[in-house]
């Protein structure tokens, strides 16, 4: 007979009699175990890791200032928690920070709004120099930023970003365009980049991440994907940029 | 001093789908052929394997696929009076790089251009009268009808594995496809994609408006597929990684999957990656190519001479390569003389939200690159311009190609950028919006060019391309009254809120629309107004053909890449039957 | 998302539109019906009265079968997954000698609440039978890279990090018999098997010969067991 049938053959034989010994030896009674569904990435004591880049100063004003952009609520954390600020220092001291990834040879003009970044301003440049503008203005107002109540530190960020000042010569909506744009990278980025801590923007939106195959459900109109997403971090094989 | 190599048949610039479609055809027909390609060599197993290839973060923030900007950027501005200035980060366009050039990160959606789209400025005489069109749009004839590029559309297609229904098979109109298309003279070789929550949604507002939906032709394979070069290709699983990123499952239809493996093998084809050409030499007389100069990773140059010059390297990159190697005469806006530059256009786009009830799970992140439903009907020539005093149109699409957080996180108008009202709204909307684009055609006019830069370089020291461009008054009622229509439909699909968004001017180099530039170095019948004949061959050096979209003389409201494919295997054919058995002219001037 | 200025807005009334729109494409979950997994384990510990013969007798009660590898681990796959597969025996879309007549056996209610069962329980680890470096050193390289020249990507692409499956439609292989793995993917590559949504297994299956087929088998076997298969979304 073919090798195939001969398989399935085999297999039944083996079956039956397995079959066999299962019901004569009868039902072992195994403890159901009814555990509560493990969760990713359980954070446990985390110590916080270092600055690479940010000073203690800067860190005062940026957590307060990403922690308006995307403030902590009863259900789901904010930016902070969410490790933005950790985020945009990695990103301040690699690659992107040093402008590595953008045309960078002069000369540098000023243009019209279609002709995008203009400034001589490195990513990490402009921060640094906006933020020591913002800190020395703070220094003569008597109360610091990260000490303002919330609706006065909203009312600093929308006058930022109606561009209505320069911070040591950097157009006020420039940085603080950029600091937006930043606070929801940091907070939708797979993990491995220091942000999204235990993926909580992904779940806050229900975006299952980067494993991703939906044959089978992409025509079960409505269907309601309701599982944990799964980062890159959680392949030991990950390589980041 | 250049290294001058040994001499061979053919090379090929830029090894993406056309150049490896033009080096596949020409080694097969025995001839020697290298293939220059400026970045590294990538293939499916490692490269794009999971799940490392879906990280936003990289390839859609920090446009990790895309043309190396650090080293060969280029400049903008929207008018010759302002100066133009580099763009220092891609987002409008994003050209590609490295083996397989965008036909790697591209979604896969698959347009024929229609019968009109070829004669264009002849329908539009004849339709409208010679008084109708805007004398300030330089449209223009191709030189080939499509008719005769029909089979080279079918040969493309059957490389790619499309899927979709056939609207018009020989003239016959056929259900379920779309009735505006130009005839085929076969049915796909896929059947349609599934449809996206939103598109079945889409589909029942547009039928009962009257209009013809139909699903998108895709180059994400509908199911296991094996082509004429004899390569298999996976079914597509919808993942929602597909424009900007690479495909791990063999599933998309880029040169990887459908025909390197296949050049490759080939003992007359040779590749050289890390190869820049700087540019292609002419002999005195300047009518004959002898071969090109090209740069090593390490700088050393080398010089390698050739019969039979290609230059593939990307709409934009095609029309720098003619400009510095000085073959056919730079385009001047002032006096109109010239074509090099000329006729750049582009695609003139816009973005329609609607917004459901908690109940309706759109699912967005569940997505092909090219599984949208859409409508023609408000496309090309479709319909009546009489009253309307504009030409062109757009197809009204419902699609979402991804749920990526970064970058897709739609909230209702009203809603602040930013605080607890945002983070409550884009929580409450994400997964129960859906989402329709205007792809719209892009005329051409005397002041949109392309030329070289007096003051910016590439980090070989040589200009960058300078763009002219803005929308065209045209093209901007054109898209107002697409976006008219789209907003119609979308008040009809029953949501809560729907929020048009048309494109209006000044064009910005900040928002990404879509990597549609063409133009440049167009097609046509006349030297004078065009810089290639019909079979994309120069008119001023007989053995160099630049294939890519800088030959479109104008840009029709459909993507890009079928037409293109159409004729790369066009201009190939008439290379193997008529030009090597005669070097020289294919058509006299 | 940035407004710009030229908003269109039309605010319409949702009462019949919502209606509608979950009337027509209400979500379908395995059956319409609401799991019982208190049932499902009666099932599995004593089956019915109408002939389901008890699923614990080949597949364990916790869902660790017997270990042979002749019956598949159940436990942690989703119950979407099982359900599927009960439902495929049921309709001849997938066949085993054993399963298909059980199967035809099963009412809807018996087949979801089976399902929601096993997708709940932890099973008990088993220890892999010791195999070759080189094998699984290959194993580990198509689970985790895949290969060019045979085209096919990581099985981990669908199949999840470290086999845990892609809930609810790809199920997890972390820990499942070796040899029960190996034998679903000949089947695959025979055509025997073919009750996938895309013909994916089978195209991959192809592409496989008998050594790459051993050598997954026994990588997946030698990961742990991830969890169970009823994770709701949580902060």
């Amino acid at each position: 007979m073919s090798k195939e049938r001969q398989e399935q053959e085999s297999r039944r034989t083996f079956l039956r009699s397995a079959f066999a010994a299962c019901v004569t030896a009868g039902t072992a009674v195994i403890p159901v175990d009814r555990i509560r569904p493990a969760t990713q990435n359980q954070s446990t004591a985390e110590q916080p890791k270092p600055y690479v880049f940010f000073h203690p100063d800067e860190v005062q004003f940026l957590s307060a200032a990403v922690d308006r952009f995307i403030p902590p609520d009863e259900e789901w954390p904010g930016a902070v928690d969410a490790g933005v600020v950790e985020y945009i220092d990695q990103q301040m001291a690699g690659k992107w920070g040093s402008a590595g990834y953008m045309y960078w040879h002069g000369p540098f003009k000023e243009g019209t709004p279609s002709q995008g970044y203009q400034l001589p301003l490195t990513p990490a440049e402009l921060f640094r120099r906006a933020t020591a503008g913002i800190n020395q203005y703070f220094a003569t107002q008597g109360t610091p930023f990260h000490q303002l109540s919330a609706d006065k530190q909203d009312e600093y960020l929308e006058m930022l970003l109606a561009n209505k000042t320069t911070l040591n010569g950097v157009p006020s909506k420039v940085f603080a365009d950029f600091l937006l744009q930043h606070t929801v990278e940091g907070f939708f980025a797979d993990p491995i980049y220091g942000g999204n801590k235990n993926m909580v923007g992904w779940k806050m939106l229900g975006f299952p991440g980067p494993y991703a195959d939906y044959y089978e459900l992409i025509d079960q109109y409505g269907i309601k994907l309701d599982r944990d997403p799964v980062s890159i971090e959680s392949s030991p094989r990950h390589h980041a940029m | 001093m250049a290294e001058k190599l040994k001499a061979v048949d053919v090379v090929v610039v830029g090894v993406g789908f056309m150049g490896a479609i033009m080096a596949k055809e020409l080694a097969a027909a025995g001839l020697s052929v290298v293939g220059l390609e400026r970045g590294k060599k990538r293939w499916t197993v490692p490269e794009f394997q999971s799940p490392d290839i879906h990280d936003e973060l990289k390839y859609s923030i920090r446009k990790g696929m895309m043309q190396d900007v650090t080293r060969e950027a280029m400049t903008f501005r929207n008018y010759s009076s302002q100066e133009a200035l580099p763009i220092r980060q891609w987002q409008a366009f994003l050209p590609g790089t490295d083996l397989g050039g965008s036909g790697v990160h591209w979604n896969g959606q698959t347009f024929r251009f229609t019968e009109a789209d070829f004669v264009w400025h002849t329908r539009m005489g004849e339709r409208y009268g010679k008084n109708f069109v805007d004398p300030d749009l330089t449209i223009q004839d191709w030189g080939v009808t499509y008719d005769e590029l029909e089979p080279y559309f079918d040969k493309f297609e059957h490389l790619l594995g499309t899927g979709g229904k056939a609207g018009n098979l020989n003239g016959k109109i056929q259900p379920g496809g779309n009735p505006f298309e130009s005839w085929r003279s076969r049915e796909y070789p896929n059947p349609p994609m599934k449809e996206q929550y939103g598109g079945v949604l889409f589909r029942k507002a547009a039928t009962e408006m009257g209009y013809h939906p139909f699903v998108q032709p895709s180059s994400n394979m509908t199911r296991p597929y094996t082509n004429p070069e004899g390569l298999q290709l996976n079914a597509c699983n919808y993942c929602g990684f597909c424009e900007r990123y690479a495909c791990e499952h063999f599933a998309k239809a880029t040169p990887q999957t459908v025909i390197l493996p296949v050049l490759l093998k080939n003992p007359h084809f040779e590749l050289r990656t890390e190869a820049q050409v700087l540019r292609v030499n002419l002999d005195s007389h300047k009518k004959r190519a002898t071969g090109v100069i090209y740069a090593d990773a390490t700088g050393r140059e080398f010089e390698q001479p050739a019969d039979l010059v290609i230059i593939t390297t990307y709409a934009l990159n095609n029309v720098r390569m003619m400009l510095l190697s000085g073959i056919g005469r730079p385009y001047d806006p002032k006096t109109g003389k010239g074509v090099i530059g000329r006729n750049y256009a582009y695609q003139t786009t816009g973005d329609v939200y609607v917004f459901y009830d908690e109940s309706v799970n759109v699912n967005p992140f569940m997505a092909a690159g090219a599984s949208g439903t859409l409508i023609d009907d408000f496309n090309d020539d479709n319909f009546d311009h009489g009253p309307l005093g504009f030409i062109g149109g757009s197809y009204i699409m419902s699609a979402l190609t991804n749920g990526r957080p970064i970058e897709f996180h739609p909230t209702p108008p009203g809603t602040p950028d930013w605080g607890k009202d945002w983070k409550a709204a884009i929580r409450r909307h994400y997964n129960h919006t859906a989402h329709m684009l205007l792809h719209g055609s892009s005329m051409p006019t005397r002041t949109n060019y392309l030329d070289l830069d007096p003051t910016y370089k590439d980090a070989w020291g040589l200009p960058l391309l300078r763009m002219t461009f803005d929308f065209p008054e045209n093209d901007v009622k054109m898209t107002q009254f697409c976006m008219d229509r789209a907003v119609e439909i979308g008040k009809r699909m029953r949501a809560k809120t729907v929020a048009g968004y048309p494109r209006k001017p000044p064009f910005t180099t900040q928002k990404y629309q879509t990597t549609h530039n063409t133009g440049g170095v167009v097609m046509g019948s006349d030297p004078h107004t065009s810089a290639l004949n019909r079979y994309l061959q120069s008119w001023d050096a007989h053995n160099v053909f630049v294939v890519g979209a800088s030959a479109y003389p104008q840009n029709p409201g459909y993507n890009p890449t079928d037409t293109l494919g159409a004729l790369a295997y066009w201009s190939v054919d008439a290379i193997k039957k008529q030009y090597l058995k005669k070097p020289g002219p294919l058509v006299s001037a | 998302m940035k407004l710009n200025r030229s908003i269109l807005i039309a605010t319409l009334a949702t009462a019949t539109a919502g209606f509608f729109l979950t009337r027509s494409f209400a979500a379908q979950s395995a059956g319409a019906v609401k799991a019982d997994e208190g049932r499902g384990a009666e099932i599995a510990a004593s089956g019915t009265a109408y002939g389901v013969v008890p699923c614990a007798r080949c597949h364990a009660f916790d869902g660790t079968a017997d270990g042979s590898g002749a019956f598949p681990k159940l436990s942690g796959i989703s119950s979407y997954y099982l359900a599927k597969q009960l439902r495929d025996f049921a309709s001849g879309l997938r066949t085993d000698a054993i399963m298909s007549a059980i199967a035809r056996k099963m009412k809807d209610e018996d087949i979801a609440d089976v399902s929601e069962y096993y997708s709940g329980v932890r099973g008990t680890p088993t220890p892999a039978p010791g195999a070759s470096p080189d094998l699984l050193a290959l194993g580990a390289r198509l689970a985790t890279v895949g290969d060019q020249e045979k085209e096919i990507q990581a099985c981990e692409a669908c199949h999840g990090p470290q086999g845990r499956g892609e809930s609810p439609a790809i199920p997890p292989l972390a820990g499942q018999y070796a040899p029960y793995i190996a034998f679903q993917m000949r089947m695959w590559r025979m055509g025997y098997r073919k009750n996938d949504a895309n013909q994916q297994m089978a195209n991959i299956a192809k592409r496989l010969n008998a050594q790459d087929i051993e050598a997954v088998g026994l990588y997946f076997e030698g990961l742990p067991q991830q969890g169970i298969a009823k994770n709701k979304r949580q902060p």
